[in-house]
């Protein structure tokens, strides 16, 4: 059974991405920083003067600024984003909080907010975004967020990772159907309600529906072979429809 | 005896790693503490701070006595430092680690002496998670920094791993009312029984729920405990 956050027995208002614009900059040595725009809509209006947070935020680590009024936000001195994990993308919460009646009580809010710019067109177009980053001794993972397209993240240390992922086909034969796999495992245990229309759960679905010619499993398939059958063949669809096989083969014979 | 901190550089973590590593793999070796002043190894900071080496008795105790290192110092470029909190952990070493008779020691997590990269391990710091919490915290800390500093209690597990509830000044004070015994200057039994109704696993069950609804922030101690199920009742001090 899937336990969601949608419990909202206390009427808060749901703000949405069109209300609240934010976008990075840079505060120096490295350190992002970011400024927020808020236009919220009259039609569901909100109490003056409530008081408005931004949380950021990263797996573990968050940071919480304090804009002032609702009715009147004034920005924080600084919004440097100096105790987030910056290894991934930085989301953004963005807080209403009745501090006047029912104190501390969320009267609105957003979760999940990415900051403009912060996803470029061909990340937006595209069923993964494709990061590079400090990972160790590891060559690549998979990261995943409920509000975002899968993050395929490489190894920064390998020289122009992203361009390699795109062209050398050892990367490709040997990187992709695995993330492929593990993208279609995580959309299957995770689905639950959130696979509507446009998520990327949805998407995902999707992508591998059209290449897999066996029909998908009932998402209340609770049989993990029925599962694996049907990821196997939508990885080997892909991996022929690109040759991935073929392409490495022929490279190896080139060197 | 007091000294004047500094911080390791990547010599000096890589050297204090490696001797981690030899421990877990039954090495009885002293700790290397010639790290700390050898300019091979370590370096001077840009901020004059001195420390003591003398024997704490609790957790809670270092992060009083860095309190008061620190006082009037801006600490925040060495916030996320990690030569600076891995040398403090060098410094005190024998106390974090101390080696039984035979010589031998049992290392804890490599993360929790030298100050991780991966912020998911960075609140296991033995030394920069105790002195945040009693500076933001003071005595509301005690609960969770009672042992003794080669002790790490299951409450201090359970919230560390919990950063934004460890952010929340109401939630901590909370939590403060709930556990501490000052009779046992430490936590109350039965505050990690899973067993025990209201213990601190079904705690922090409860502020996921209240997190839904509620800007924990922005709740005082007195908020939190007024919400709290009747569960808590044997924990609650009396009032």
């Amino acid at each position: 059974m899937q336990i969601s956050r949608t419990i909202n027995h206390t009427g808060r208002r749901s703000i949405k991405r069109t209300e609240v614009e934010i976008e990075l900059g840079d505060a120096g040595l490295g350190v992002p920083k970011f400024d927020a725009n808020f236009r919220f809509e009259t039609k569901k209006p909100i109490p003056a003067d409530a008081r408005l947070y931004i949380e950021a935020y990263h797996k573990n680590t968050s940071q919480r600024f304090d804009f002032g009024t609702a009715g009147a936000p004034v920005p924080p001195e600084s919004t440097a984003l100096t105790e987030i994990d910056l290894s991934g993308p930085t989301l953004f919460r963005v807080k209403v909080v009745d501090e006047e009646g029912h104190i501390g009580r969320l009267i609105a809010s957003a979760e999940g907010l990415q900051a403009k710019g912060d996803d470029s067109e061909e990340d937006r177009r595209s069923l993964m975004r494709v990061r590079t980053t400090d990972l160790g001794s590891q060559t690549w993972k998979l990261e995943f967020d409920a509000n975002l397209m899968p993050a395929l993240c490489l190894n920064n240390r390998i020289p122009s990772a992203k361009e390699q992922l795109f062209q050398n086909p050892y990367f490709q034969g040997l990187v992709l159907p695995s993330v492929m796999r593990e993208v279609l495992m995580f959309v299957f245990w995770n689905t639950g309600d959130e696979a509507v229309e446009d998520s990327w759960h949805k998407a995902w679905l999707d992508f591998a529906n059209h290449l897999a010619p066996i029909d998908a499993p009932d998402p209340e398939e609770t049989d993990p072979l029925q599962l694996l059958d049907w990821i196997d063949a939508a990885v080997a669809k892909f991996s022929e429809q690109w040759e991935l096989c073929d392409l490495l083969l022929r490279k190896m014979e080139e060197e | 005896m007091s000294v004047t901190a500094r911080r390791l550089n990547k010599r000096g973590l890589r050297a204090f790693a490696s001797y981690v590593d030899q421990l877990r793999d039954g090495s009885k070796l002293p700790a290397p503490v010639h790290l700390l002043t050898d300019d091979d190894y370590s370096e001077e900071l840009e901020i004059p701070v001195s420390v003591g080496d003398d024997p704490f008795e609790t957790r809670y105790d270092i992060g009083k006595h860095l309190v008061r290192a620190f006082r009037g110092k801006n600490m925040q470029p060495l916030l996320g430092d990690i030569g600076f909190w891995t040398w403090l952990a060098l410094f005190w070493f024998d106390q974090l680690c101390p080696p039984a008779a035979d010589g031998s020691r049992k290392p804890s997590k490599e993360y929790n002496y030298i100050l991780s990269t991966n912020y998911n391990h960075r609140p296991r710091h033995a030394i920069r998670t105790t002195w945040l919490l009693v500076d933001r915290y003071g005595e509301d800390s005690l609960f969770l920094l009672s042992k003794k500093p080669n002790e790490r209690g299951e409450l201090i597990e359970q919230l560390a791993a919990r950063q934004y509830f460890i952010s929340c000044q109401g939630v901590i004070g909370a939590a403060a009312a709930l556990y501490y015994d000052p009779d046992r200057a430490t936590f109350k039994r039965g505050a990690t029984s899973q067993k025990r109704k209201g213990n601190i696993r079904r705690l922090i069950n409860f502020l996921q729920q209240l997190d839904l609804t509620y800007d924990l922030h922005s709740l005082s101690t007195h908020d939190v405990l007024g919400m709290l199920p009747d569960e808590y009742g044997a924990f609650l001090p009396a009032t």
